[in-house]
Formats: structure tokens, sequence, C-alpha cells
């Protein structure tokens, strides 16, 4: 018998204006439990070569499997990054997390493109206190934090200890408070290491920013004045550390000219044991596998200048995008990578500096038997860290700067005429 | 008379004589340039063949000790390479199918047909020529966003259906315009209509120019970069060219060996195309030279 033949009693009246009330209720709950058990798909834009892919999937899938609601979709940008970065970001396609090298959060933030991080942070108590601070600055604009760091590389001398010893050089000190380590030391030992008649070099001079960056402000000097007014690399500091670089390679010769150092693959010739120290990122993972037991190696820091030691670097990190749909479920995924667990995989696979003091402190890290012996040389240097120069124009002027002090490196002009001519070109940027 | 004949044989003989100088001089001049082009191809063979913890070697070494054959499978295997030739492949031919219809048929208007504008609209085509794609990328990236058509293939292959590239029409205009007019006026005389002649006046005494248009914009077509690194989001969409980038690292290094291996093998359907079609590669040089 159905209730269409009978007529609507009164408590059927009742069932059924409860049920109808309820029903948009219950509706909204059922939505909402579909909705939490539907998971939320946040897209991941980052560059890298196999083994950067191989240290984002095991990651991402740790992170995928530590929770249920958030599914990452990785955007593997192989090559040109900012260009493809950049056509989404004006396009309308809007990653919800970026991999972004930290000299990027001035300008990106000035474009208003990253979510400041505090809210999230205070919201649920971040505890930031175990990321090293000189590189969790890197990602702050005037005290607001966009972004966590990756890595916290800084970039030392890795030297060939088979070689030294050879020589009967002794090793340099791996003490960052060790001042007898200096510009004088240095070129003592290189002049020792060097043969060439058997192409074998002390030292190579890199033309790249960070490499020369090392000894400007080792030296004292700096890139803008403090208003970010002018340039300021044709003053005696940086001009001095220009000429103490430019002497290793044609006055003392223990530095490969800058053009058969490019032929020779500049970034390899220290693995093929062509040259006994050079400057190096801390790409520990890299050096194991092409070492391998050539020769023994291991780190210190460049030596001190007139104003002490330094080192440049400062890696790369993660941040939200400003438009991002997704900004919560893109945070778990920022606080996951900054986590003990993130990191540790992170840092396993990549052979890098993590980001986290505790993490740097374990094996991880240390990885004891393995080298170089002095690996702490890279957390201990966390305070003489010199990060690029932030400024928006920084970008363009550094690659003017590289570009002029190619004419020093291969001595078509001297340093303070280089210097001069980079100054008035960047002075035309500000 | 006689001293004349006893001297012709001595003169033939010079000729020949000049005439082997003359040729083995050619011979010697492309023997030292084909070396010359030679030399980048051989380092990438012998860095494909290198171990890693080799690879800057000083001085450097041509012939690798030992060498590594096994970079060939690692190179192809490490990374999804066999969907990615699969995917090129795809691109490749319906892109190409599509600009040699496209093209054919607006170079045949250009060509053949009287239309108000005609000449103008053809130098706004040429212009278009002038633009780079970095120009224009962030207006089509946000036009094909709004069509949905981010990470699919179709802004790789729908372009082309509409002569997206000026240059092919170009190169078929100008051919088409050496086909003489009295045979569209013997068809229309017979009834055909213009697709009709068209279709079966045009396209038939083109192939040449029609094979040299496919398979130039198939070669570009084949190592293009930027339009997949904008539209192609996930690895298992790439194409070739795009593929072989994931050996680069921004900072960490590159894997040249294995790179080197992998663009060995993806060079060979390349190889083999120019070793087949050698004639038509010619006739491009030729048709894009002379009558361009």
């Amino acid at each position: 018998m159905s209730a269409g033949t009978k007529g609507l009693s009164r408590r059927d009246f009742l069932r059924a204006s409860a049920a109808a009330s309820a029903a948009p209720v219950l509706g909204q709950v059922a939505t909402t439990v579909v909705h939490a058990q539907e998971p939320v798909t946040i897209r991941l834009t980052a560059w890298g070569n196999p083994t950067e892919f191989t240290a984002r999937e095991a990651t991402n899938a740790l992170f995928e499997e530590s929770q249920d609601a958030i599914k990452i979709e990785f955007i593997h940008i192989p090559d040109s990054y900012s260009t493809k970065l950049q056509t989404m970001l004006a396009g309308g396609d809007y990653p919800d997390v970026m991999y972004i090298g930290n000299g990027w959060t001035v300008p990106f933030v000035s474009r208003g493109q990253l979510e400041s991080l505090d809210s999230y942070i205070e919201r649920d108590m971040f505890d930031t206190s175990d990321i090293f601070e000189a590189n969790l600055k890197l990602y702050q604009v005037d005290g607001v934090q966009y972004g966590f760091p990756l890595d916290a590389p800084n970039q030392q001398i890795f030297y060939n200890v088979t070689w030294f010893e050879e020589m009967g050089v002794p090793r340099p000190s791996s003490d960052w408070e060790d001042e007898s380590w200096n510009w004088d030391t240095f070129l003592e030992a290189a002049l020792a290491l060097t043969d060439r008649d058997n192409n074998l070099w002390g030292f190579q001079v890199k033309n790249g920013f960070r490499p020369w960056w090392i000894w400007v402000t080792a030296n004292g000097g700096g890139f803008y004045n403090e208003d970010y007014t002018a340039c300021i690399l044709n003053e005696p500091p940086a001009v001095e550390a220009f000429e103490f670089l430019a002497s290793l390679i044609h006055e003392h010769q223990v530095a490969p000219p800058i053009d058969v150092a490019s032929e020779m693959g500049a970034w390899n010739i220290f693995e093929a044991g062509v040259v006994a120290m050079d400057t190096f990122w801390p790409a520990m993972g890299r050096m194991r596998n092409n070492i391998g037991d050539k020769f023994a190696w291991d780190v210190a820091p460049h030596p001190a200048g007139a104003a002490g030691k330094s080192t440049a670097g400062g890696g790369s990190g993660q941040a939200i995008s400003a438009f991002s749909e997704q900004k919560d479920a893109a945070w778990e995924f920022l606080r996951f990578m900054a986590s003990t667990d993130g990191v540790e995989v992170w840092t396993d696979i990549m052979g890098i500096v993590p980001p986290l003091q505790s993490v740097a402190a374990s094996d991880v890290f240390l990885k004891p038997g393995e080298p170089p012996e002095h690996i702490s040389v890279f957390t201990d240097g966390a305070p003489y860290l010199r990060p690029d120069p932030r400024h928006a124009t920084f970008a363009q002027a550094s690659s003017i700067a590289v570009s002029e002090l190619d004419r020093l490196w291969i001595g078509q002009a001297g340093a303070q005429e280089v210097a001069d001519s980079l100054v008035a070109q960047i002075n035309d940027l500000l | 008379m006689a001293e004349r004949v006893a001297r012709l044989p001595a003169q033939g003989s010079d000729t020949n004589w000049l005439e082997q100088a003359k040729r083995l001089s050619i011979y010697l001049v492309l023997l030292a340039g084909a070396i010359i082009v030679f030399i980048p191809f051989a380092w990438t063979l012998s860095t494909a063949l290198k171990a890693p913890d080799r690879l800057a070697e000083f001085p450097p070494r041509w012939i690798p000790d030992p060498i590594v054959w096994g970079n060939f499978p690692e190179a192809v295997t490490i990374k999804p390479f066999g969907r990615w030739f699969l995917n090129t492949l795809f691109v490749v031919g319906v892109a190409t199918t599509g600009t040699i219809m496209s093209a054919s048929l607006v170079a045949f208007s250009f060509a053949r047909l009287r239309w108000p504008g005609r000449n103008l609209l053809f130098l706004v085509l040429l212009a278009t020529m002038m633009l780079p794609d970095q120009v224009t990328l962030i207006p089509t990236f946000v036009l094909f966003r709004h069509l949905g058509w981010v990470n699919t293939y179709l802004p790789l292959i729908a372009p082309p259906f509409f002569a997206r590239n000026a240059f092919f029409v170009f190169l078929l205009r100008q051919f088409f315009m050496t086909i003489p007019l009295d045979l569209d006026d013997a068809a229309r005389m017979d009834g055909a209509s213009f697709f009709q002649i068209y279709l079966r006046i045009m396209l038939p005494m083109s192939k040449p120019a029609l094979a040299v248009a496919a398979i130039m914009f198939s070669q570009f077509k084949w190592k293009e970069f930027l339009a997949p690194l904008i539209y192609l989001n996930k690895q298992e969409m790439f194409t070739v060219s795009l593929g072989l980038r994931t050996f680069i690292g921004e900072s960490w290094g590159t894997e040249w060996h294995l790179m080197m291996a992998a663009n060995i093998i993806f060079m060979i359907p390349l190889i083999l195309i120019f070793f087949f079609a050698q004639k038509y590669f010619i006739q491009g040089v030729v048709i894009t030279g002379v009558k361009g």
C-alpha cells in the first residue's frame, strides 16, 4: 500500500517537513563529507635533472602518503624555467607552489606574485627556529615571509687532498675563525701546487658572479651603496679583489686562462684533477659520484681578506603563488617540505646542505666515512654568507658586471678601467 | 696535319689531368668541410660513450677508455623516451599534414586567384614571418588557455591547419606561380571549379614542392622546443626535444654522457629522412634560394 493512496496523516506531514528542512543541512554535510574524501590537487612547478627529478618524486610521494586530502600535480620544467613560469603567470595559468631561486623573491614580490606565509605560520604556530636564519631571511621582504628554503648552500673551496699531500703543501684550515688562511697563504699554496708544464693549476678563477663576489666581500667591498642609488664595484675594496684574482691568471699564472678553463669544462676540471682548488657550491652528491676514488678531496672556506672570511650562495626554495586557489593545501605542502621528514629525503637524494639545523647535524647530511671530511664548513659558514644583493635591477646589473669583467680575465683591460665601465652601465639602470 | 694529330692526345691528356686536378681539389675542399662539420658529431659520439667521471679528462680523449655502451640503453630507459618518441611522431605527423593542406590551399589562392587586396594581404602574411615567437607567446598562451587547450597537443597541431606558418605559404605560392596558367584555363573550359583545379591540377603537379615543404616542416617540428615547453605540463606528454632537456641541471650539472647518447638515438630519424629524401632537400634549397 503506497502513501499516495492514503491521505497524508499529521504525523507523516511532520516527518516530511522535518525531512525537508533537514535535507539541505544533510546535503551540505554529505557534500562536505564527499569533498573531504575527494583529494584536492595542487600544482607544483619545478626544474630539475634526473637526480632532482627523483628527489621531487620521492618527496611528493612521501607527502601524499602522509595524508589523503592533497595530491600533487608535478609540472616538471626541464629547461627555460623562468620563460615558462612567467608565461603561465602572465597568462593566468597559476601554479599553486613554485620552486624559486632565492634571488627571485624580491622581483616576484614586487610583482605581487607571492603569497605571504605569515598568517599561516601564525595560525598553525609553525616553528621556523630550526631553519638556518640566514637562509630563511632570503625569502623575506620587509620582514614578511614569502617562502621556505629547500637547501642552504654556500660556495666554498673544494681542494684535492691527495695533490696537497704529494706536493707537501699544508692543507687549508677548515676553521672559519682561523685567519692564518688568508690571501697571502692562499697564493703561496697555489704557487706551490701549480705545474704549468703538466697542465696542473693551483686554483681556477671563475667568471660567474658568486665566485668573485666572495673575494669582493671578503675584502670589504659591496655591490650597491646603502640606499641603492649607485653601484660601488669601482671602489678600492672591490677593485683590489678583482686585481688579486686577475693576478692569479696573468701575473702569478696559478690559474688557467679563462678561455682555456672554459674549453676544458670549467665546472668539471676539478673533478678531472686539473686544478687543485676550486670554488663550488655544495654538490656533494655529484662530487662523490664523479670523483669516486680517483683522489681524496675536502672543503675549506675561502681565505680571509681585509674584512675577514666570506661566502656566497643562498640556494632555492618554495613559495605559494598569490593567485593560487588552493592556498591552504599549498601551505600544507610547503610545511611538509620544511619538516624533518621532507628535508631528510631531499638531502639524502640531492646530497646538498639541508635548510634545517637538526638535519644538518645528523648523519643524513654528515654521512660519516664519506668525503668531505670537513663537511661542517658549509653549516659553520652560515653566518659568513653574503647573499646576492637584493634589488630589482640585480639580475641585469650582475649580468653587465660578469660580461664586463671578462675583459679583465682575458687581459684586455685593467681592473679599475673595467670596474668604472661596469659601474657606469649599472648606474644607468638605477 | 700529322703534327696536329700527334699533339691531340697530348692535349687531351693535359685537359684530362687538369680536369682530374680540379676534381681532386674540389674533393679535398669538400673533405675538409666534411671533417669540420663532422667534428662536433664525433665529439657527441665520444661523449656518449664515456663514463661520467671521464667527461672532463684533459687532454681530452677522442676514443673513450673504457667505452661505455651502456649509456645508450640507460639514456633511453632512465626516462620514458619510447613514449616521447611516439608523442613526437604523432605531433609531427598531424602538424605536417595540416601545414601541407592549409598552406597549399592558401598559396593556391595567392598564386592563382584574383581578388581585391590579394597583394596587400600577402605582404601582411609575409610580415608575420618577421615576428619572433616570443613576441606573440603570452597572447597566444592566453588564447589557448581560454580554449582549454593547455596541457593538450592542440596548440601544437591545430594552428598548422590554419596555415600558421607563412613561410610554407610563400614557398608553395612561388612554386605554383611557375605552373602555366593555360592549364587552369583549359580545366575551366572543361567545367572545373577552383577547388577542382587546386585538387586535380595544382597538387599533382606540385608534388616535389609539397615534398620539400613536408620535409622542411617535419624537420622544424621534430626539433621544436618553445611550444612544447610552454603547453605541455605532464612528462608523459613531452616530445623528444623537451625530453632531452631533462638531462640538464641548472645548478646540479648536466648528465652530458646520457644526453649525448639520447641525442644520437633521436638524430637517427632525421638522418634517415635526409638520406632517403636528399633529392628533395636539394630541391628545397633551389626553390627557396632561386625562386624566392
